[in-house]
């Protein structure tokens, strides 16, 4: 997928005759015709997902944003009540509290994610033996981190008899609960999406792969070292990587709902510690039956997450670097 | 990579799949209509077929399903559909299936969302359908809202106090006289149970249930909710934050973390289940599984008391309630299913104590021989204590949030980021600003 390479598949634009001919014109058509036939599988296959987004997602969008200005209660009816929702969220200590925690989650977590997916992928790119095992075995994390099955055994581990506070009993250290302290119950979730650094982690092993070893042979003989080759060749031409992933992953943290739902009981228990945005969201929408006020803070979240992505898109024009530009 | 293949080798062939995969998408998935062409099944042959909606554990499907079957042979022109689920997703069901029209017939609900769905419209008067003479007449009125009885009880809970007796005895204690001591007795005795049983092994368990806080403030005369408002003073709801700090300090529960961590866990992981604690509050319903998880003989108390105080606010709890929905067009079939679950013996003895201990007289003096030990312990608790034993009225709009709400300043309180005073003005505050 990172393969710059590859050709767009419009392959006649260079196959055209340099002086117009007399069967130019029906060859004309035929292309026409053919790209339009092209058009039409590319159209069909996008379809599913179309029709998808038409009939499932895109009626459930629109009726919450209309929901966000009502007072919407499931079992109840809705009244228009204008922009309350939105103006109640900036007195509302559990919103505040639901988004600070959401902003340390995701900023502290990915950043960290990505050195550790990238130093991962650095190893691993040194013709490991056994590549494809490791790559796969680093790889799990990703594919079962945000299950229910992972969010309890991470109950179990940082429980107060578990197995972090077994490994610390070896350096003589009495653990506590980590899970169920309001000053660590946080710092858990982030060690385990920082755990889950498989994905961005075989991007990078693929992007690596792509910088040529000729490039270090040249720096090598100049004389640089590990050190300087690291920053001079390797970070610059991954940083579109490093995007990539960056945006990925941002949006993916925000949206985190399962872990913190299941470690903290589906609360954010203890003391808040762990309300995640999402977790707020379902709570106030299905146990509270505040759907009106839910779907405002959707809205408020998706906005939160599109700003960012722009900024960083923005961003991105002063440190990414495209070889091929 | 594949893509560098020529683009045109095959295009007759690329087309039709794409064809293909769409058509199945597009029939399988994405517009697909309703499965049975319309809401909530129809008569069909003559048969009325209605909708029956709970929420359990794998041995309360069986147990429900047993009791169907017997419904269905009796009634040969009603056939149940059932649904169930597990408790975290059955209102998030429920609440979508009643905002689309599409309700099921009978469903069971708790006291904290009655009020809610009846004040809503969303309930049928149950009580005018079904009969209902032979119930405890105390537990009835807890399924009435607005004078109208909109759910009728399953069965009968109270939370009182369970003790270990094998941890006790560890420790080198008596067993209390559970009717006259106070809530300074019961902190004592857990620090000397945490004291003689030595590391890992506690007086007791410190619990946040909206039930403790309910009986501890009537014991001083105080209703948990005054019309739409919470009726208990700051006052009385710092010193119950207060007990909790009170049994850490002491060490007769643990420390705030493993406290919070025990608590956040199931009753099968509980201190007095696992033999690692001798007392705690639970419901009486949850008796048998104290006893099982523990395999030692666990007892059922009378909760302490404060200093001079003439009741220990006990009270009888609606374990749950049958409901038939507004919505539904068959309701006389729906009531007649929930008639059998609560008036027939047949019934009685299929569910057991299942949904609370039946309180029904025809049913009790069938079955009552037949129940476990555990149950008949309640019982005979229940039975002895019935007079003092009273049982709320609905919870007005919004009391849902009222347990999560008591847990999370309850974790403010015991790890020192609020004072109990400064937790009980915030969690008035809070709490009364839902509730309506």
């Amino acid at each position: 997928m990172t393969d710059t390479q590859v050709r767009p598949p419009v392959a006649g634009a260079q196959k055209r005759p340099p002086e117009p001919r007399p069967g130019a014109v029906r060859a004309d058509k035929a292309r026409k015709k053919r790209r339009r036939k092209e058009a039409l599988t590319a159209h069909l296959f996008l379809a599913p997902w179309f029709i998808g987004l038409l009939c499932i997602t895109a009626g459930p969008l629109l009726a919450s944003l209309y929901l966000s200005f009502t007072d919407y209660s499931p079992i109840g009816g809705a009244h228009w009540i204008g922009l309350e929702n939105y103006t109640r969220m900036t007195d509302d200590p559990r919103f505040v509290k639901a988004l600070t925690n959401t902003a340390i989650y995701v900023f502290v977590s990915v950043p960290l994610q990505l050195a550790f997916a990238l130093a991962l992928a650095m190893v691993l790119d040194r013709g490991v033996r056994g590549l494809a095992i490791y790559r796969s075995v680093y790889y799990l994390p990703s594919l079962l981190g945000s299950s229910v099955a992972i969010a309890i055994l991470w109950r179990k581990m940082f429980g107060d008899d578990g197995l972090f506070n077994d490994f610390l009993g070896i350096f003589g250290v009495e653990g506590q609960s980590w899970i169920a302290d309001p000053d660590t119950a946080l710092g858990t979730l982030i060690v385990l999406n920082v755990w889950t650094f498989g994905s961005p982690m075989v991007i990078f092993l693929a992007g690596l792969r792509q910088i040529p070893p000729s490039y270090y042979e040249a720096a090598s003989i100049d004389g640089a070292g590990k050190v300087r080759q690291f920053f001079s060749i390797t970070l610059p031409l991954l940083t579109p990587i490093i995007f990539f992933n960056l945006v990925l992953q941002l949006i993916n943290a925000f949206q985190s709902f399962t872990q913190a739902f299941v470690i903290s009981g589906g609360n954010g228990s203890p003391a808040d510690s762990t309300l995640f945005y999402t977790m707020y969201v379902y709570n106030k929408g299905f146990t509270s039956f505040e759907m009106g006020y839910a779907s405002a803070m959707a809205w408020v979240l998706v906005l939160i997450i599109a700003t960012l992505t722009a900024v960083n898109f923005l961003m991105s024009k002063y440190w990414v670097f495209y070889s091929d530009k | 990579m594949s893509l560098r293949m020529s683009p045109y080798s095959s295009r007759r062939s690329r087309v039709w799949p794409a064809l293909l995969v769409t058509g199945a998408l597009a029939f399988t998935a994405a517009c697909g209509g309703d499965d049975d062409g319309g809401s909530g099944g129809s008569a069909d042959g003559g048969q009325t077929t209605i909708e029956f909606s709970w929420w359990g554990s794998d041995e309360r499907h069986q147990l429900t399903q047993q009791a169907v079957d017997a419904f269905e042979a009796k009634n040969p022109g009603i056939k149940v559909e059932v649904q169930f689920s597990d408790w975290d997703s059955f209102y998030d069901t429920l609440t979508t299936q009643v905002a689309s029209g599409d309700a099921p017939d009978v469903f069971t609900i708790e006291i904290r969302r009655l009020g809610e769905f009846a004040r809503a419209g969303r309930l049928a008067d149950a009580g005018s359908m079904v009969a209902t003479e032979g119930l405890n007449s105390q537990l009835l009125t807890s399924g009435q809202v607005d004078g109208t009885q909109y759910a009728i009880p399953t069965g009968a809970n109270t939370f009182a106090l369970m003790a270990n007796t094998k941890i006790l005895a560890d420790a080198g204690v008596e067993l209390p006289d559970d009717s006259s001591w106070t809530w300074e007795d019961y902190h004592a005795l857990a620090a000397q149970v945490s004291e003689a049983t030595g590391e890992d092994v506690y007086g007791t368990q410190i619990n946040f249930n909206d039930a403790y806080l309910r009986l501890f403030a009537a014991q001083r005369g105080e209703e948990f909710y005054e019309g739409t408002q919470i009726g208990i003073s700051p006052e009385t709801i710092a010193d119950w934050f207060q007990t909790h700090l009170d049994l850490i300090g002491n060490g007769g529960s643990p420390d705030a973390a493993l406290s919070t961590e025990v608590g956040a866990t199931s009753v099968e992981q509980s201190l007095i289940a696992t033999n690692t604690g001798a007392m705690g509050m639970w419901w009486s319903n949850q008796l048998g599984a104290l006893t099982t998880g523990s395999g030692e003989d666990v007892q059922l108390l009378q909760v302490p008391k404060e200093e001079g105080a003439t009741t220990n606010g006990m009270f009888l709890q609606p374990t749950m309630f049958w409901a038939i929905s507004e919505q539904s067009d068959k309701q006389e079939a729906a009531a007649k299913l929930v008639d059998f679950l609560v008036n027939d013996p047949e019934a009685g003895a299929i569910l057991g104590s299942d949904r609370g201990l039946p309180m029904n007289d025809a049913v009790l003096s069938e079955i009552r021989d037949e129940l476990p030990a555990a149950d008949q312990q309640s019982l005979a608790f229940i039975e002895e204590h019935a007079d003092s034993l009273t049982a709320p009225t609905a919870y007005p709009n919004g009391a849902g949030d009222v347990p999560d709400m008591l847990q999370r300043y309850g974790e403010e309180v015991i790890f020192e980021r609020m004072t109990p005073e400064q937790a009980a003005e915030e969690f008035l505050r809070e709490a009364n600003g839902v509730l309506s």
